[in-house]
């Protein structure tokens, strides 16, 4: 089988130019705060792209034209209503994570410091789990995509990704994450923007809306049962994936606290835009009847197809862009949460800054590779994955909520509650269904805490909060 | 149908936590001050 160079050859001069920006950006950091937060004095703009970046992810390209073609409309508005949420619902958040703990730098911080270590442990382990999971989802979504719809072989789509992201985050980490994350929104949006359009013009919109009326009358029907079901379980999964995500606290603590609110509002907002955009696609491939081999590649196909080659390409250089800059983010959040939350206790003594400066960097080539081979037997599809740990998701968000407000929220009745919630939601994720697992890990959560805090209540001192990381700051406001 | 109305319950629930203090729904008392006014007691 001879190689597609040309497709090849777009990912390699991309990756070249990932690389050089984030070296262009790696040359500030001199600091291992700076690797893990870059200065903390990120603007609504390079704030925006940050997220935007990170949360427009492979999935957002590949997975929200998925939802479209099997749910129609409501699934495409589904996708962008879930995330969307999930990232304004963050934005408050992130306020009252500068007010109580302002000088923290990651979930760790927070997590270790409300509750107790019983908790810590079981809330690292569980999100190192996650984060690895997550990492793979983008290895395989890519590698399948690149080699069915771009013919790149997978093995070497895998490889080529993990390469790039290692090569532009190991310098810089976050500056250099955040710094290319910038150009990678750029591009995304612009084939969001021009891509979707551009195949509507080609086809007709009135040949699409007659043609889903004729193939696939029920996929406009906005009360559509299955896709009510994605839009509110998937939001649960999705504002938990958020909450207990290091890469979403990065960005709050490196965003300038009077800029966090608007934000993430405006990203929120933003980004809901994007998987509309995309998932659009679907309506035209069930107006045609084209049938792709797997649905996650509903748009591609039809960006192809229908947009032509070059849209074909196009398409390739954002999805192969989203799932780069998410998996950078991806391995920068977990590396800066060993740098910070593990290596202190792991190594005698405190390490110094040129020391942690050292661990992430060979952290970042340690995740990269593990996140690489991970990736190559091709476990699951991206979305069945990400529902998957959604249980988890689920049982974190209210012990992450009603910690950062209520005093009285009791760390033995958290740590039952996260153990009893994970335990019935895979029960029912198996017995009756994936996205009820996720519905009622999110509910025993909740119940178990709020119950138990008020038969057993703690007063926690929001002193210890506000403490937390102080002595790593001095010099900063 | 009874799924759906649980997820948008547990909706409910959450955005009501998370915006209800800056709406100020629980009382006159702003929850949001009172680890800063703490913090700078030190």
């Amino acid at each position: 089988m001879s190689l597609p160079w040309i497709n090849i050859g777009i990912v390699v001069l991309l990756g070249i130019l990932f690389i050089i920006i984030g070296q262009y950006f790696s040359r500030k950091v001199s600091s291992a705060d700076e690797y893990i937060v870059g200065s903390g004095k990120l603007g609504v703009a390079f704030g925006m792209t940050a997220l935007l970046a990170f949360w427009i992810t492979g999935n957002t390209m590949l997975a929200a034209p998925e939802s479209g073609f099997n749910w129609g409309l409501t699934g495409a508005l589904a996708y962008g209503f879930g995330g969307g949420l999930a990232v304004v619902i963050f934005g408050f958040l992130s306020k009252r994570i500068h007010q109580v703990i302002p000088n923290g730098k990651t979930v760790g911080d927070f997590y270790g410091t409300r509750y107790d270590s019983k908790n810590y442990y079981l809330f690292l382990v569980l999100l190192i789990v996650y984060v690895i999971g997550f990492i793979v989802t983008q290895g395989i979504g890519g590698g399948i995509l690149l080699e069915q719809v771009f013919d790149i072989p997978y093995y070497l789509s895998v490889v080529l990704t993990f390469g790039v992201v290692i090569a532009y985050s190991y310098f810089g980490g976050f500056r250099s994450v955040a710094g290319v994350a910038y150009f990678q929104v750029l591009l995304i949006l612009v084939v969001a923007i021009v891509i979707p359009p551009l195949v509507y013009f080609n086809v007709g919109f009135g040949a699409v809306y007659s043609g889903m009326e004729n193939s696939a009358p029920e996929r406009l029907n906005l009360l559509n049962e299955g896709g009510l079901l994605f839009m509110t379980a998937g939001a649960v999964f999705l504002i938990g994936e958020v909450f207990m995500d290091n890469t979403f606290w990065q960005r709050a603590y490196a965003i300038r606290r009077d800029d966090v609110l608007k934000t993430f509002l405006l990203s929120g907002i933003g980004w809901a835009l994007v998987p509309l955009a995309v998932a659009s696609l679907a309506f035209v491939a069930l107006a045609f009847g084209d049938e792709p081999a797997h649905p996650n590649q509903v748009a591609p196909l039809v960006a192809q197809v229908y947009g032509g080659e070059a849209a074909g390409w196009f398409f390739l250089v954002a999805v192969w862009t989203a799932l780069a800059s998410t998996t950078a983010a991806l391995v920068n959040g977990l590396v800066t949460l060993v740098m910070n939350d593990i290596i202190p206790q792991l190594k005698d003594g405190e390490p110094t800054d040129e020391e942690l400066l050292q661990y992430g960097k060979y952290l970042t080539v340690m995740v990269g590779i593990a996140g690489l081979i991970f990736s190559l037997p091709q476990i699951l599809t991206m979305l069945e994955m990400l529902i998957f740990l959604g249980v988890i998701n689920a049982a974190f968000i209210f012990p992450i909520v009603l910690g950062l407000w209520w005093e009285k929220t009791n760390p033995t009745v958290v740590f039952l509650a996260v153990i009893l919630a994970t335990a019935t939601g895979y029960a029912v994720y198996f017995a009756i269904g994936d996205l009820q697992g996720i519905v009622v890990s999110g509910w025993v959560s909740f119940l178990v805490i709020v119950t138990g805090s008020l038969i057993r209540p703690s007063d926690f001192n929001w002193q210890q909060l506000y403490n937390t990381g102080i002595t790593y700051q001095e010099g900063d406001d | 149908m009874i799924w759906i109305s649980a997820a948008v319950g547990l909706l409910v629930v959450l955005l009501i936590l998370v915006i209800g203090p800056y709406l100020g729904i629980y009382g006159t008392r702003d929850p949001l001050d009172d680890a800063e006014k703490q913090g700078q007691k030190t």
